[in-house]
């Protein structure tokens, strides 16, 4: 008996599932509804995944990173005024030791000239 | 658009991808049933029209092979259940539709789902082996063979006739 693949398309045509199939669906569709939460679509579509249980580990991310963030900059600070604190330390004690030296050399100003004044000598070979 | 009237545009092809599938109007109409009732929960996943039609096609087809896993244990519908078949329009031959049918029933199961996606369908072989996960060589190849095997189950069943007859 051959056959074309019209044929073959003819005897798989589209059947429809006979009237009340839509209805028998909705009932269904009915029923799971009262027996299960709504689905997805009622709680936002889009937004489904803000849903709290998805929500709380994005949450606890989030709050890991900004304690971190604050951690690191609250260490960055301290670190900065301890380099501050040194480097004024540094300055001061450069400060004290030019004003040492200072009067060193004042005093040791003062003794040549005395020494020039007392012996005529010496200022000579100076000369 | 009513999911009411998605479940009216689209049962046609949910329900008869289970059928010439499944070859049992009760085992179809309950997981084209089936099949809505998972739509109806992921409804909000859907994109477009096509994508719609698309996700039908392989949730149905998922669902017919692992429904046709499970036949030993399949439950029989009573006959006062299950919906009366709707008539052909008559325009082919009957006999010849009554045989192709029978024919269908006999092949493999895979090779039974492809027919269905291609003649009822319309899928071209790409669409086909994105559907049923397999490479479109193989589909091309299977296709072959099932159609020489159907023709060769038809001259079988002339034979029988002619024998009948004669």
């Amino acid at each position: 008996m051959p056959f074309s693949e019209d044929d073959l398309r003819a005897a798989l045509k589209r059947k429809d599932p006979g009237p009340g199939f839509t209805q028998r669906v909705m009932a269904r569709v009915g029923q799971q509804e009262k027996a299960a939460p709504a689905p997805e679509r009622h709680r936002g579509g889009w937004f489904a995944w803000l849903r709290p249980l998805r929500l709380l580990p994005a949450l606890a991310a989030v709050a890991a990173v900004l304690v971190l963030a604050v951690a690191s900059w609250m260490g960055y600070q301290r670190y900065q005024s301890v380099q501050i604190a040194k480097a004024r330390q540094a300055e001061q004690q450069a400060i004290l030791a030019l004003r040492i030296t200072n009067a060193k050399l004042n005093h040791v100003f003062h003794r040549v000239k005395q020494s020039e004044a007392s012996d005529p000598k010496i200022r000579r070979e100076v000369l | 658009m009513a999911f009411a009237e998605i479940v009216q545009a689209h049962q046609a092809m949910v329900f008869s991808i289970a059928l010439h599938y499944l070859q049992d109007r009760g085992l179809a109409e309950d997981l084209a049933q089936e099949v809505f009732l998972e739509l109806y929960q992921r409804i909000a996943a859907i994109q477009s029209p096509d994508h719609l039609t698309y996700w039908l096609r392989r949730v149905t087809v998922n669902r017919c092979i692992d429904q046709g896993r499970r036949k030993k244990h399949r439950r029989e519908t009573a006959l006062e259940d299950s919906p009366e078949p709707l008539a052909s329009d008559g325009e082919a031959d009957p006999l010849l539709l009554g045989r192709l049918e029978e024919s269908l029933a006999t092949l493999p199961e895979k090779h039974r789902m492809m027919v269905v996606l291609r003649y009822q369908e319309g899928l071209g072989p790409a669409e086909i082996a994105e559907l049923l996960e397999m490479p479109v060589n193989t589909v091309k190849s299977t296709l072959h063979r099932t159609m020489d095997e159907l023709r060769r189950k038809m001259t079988r069943k002339l034979g029988g006739i002619r024998y009948a007859f004669f």
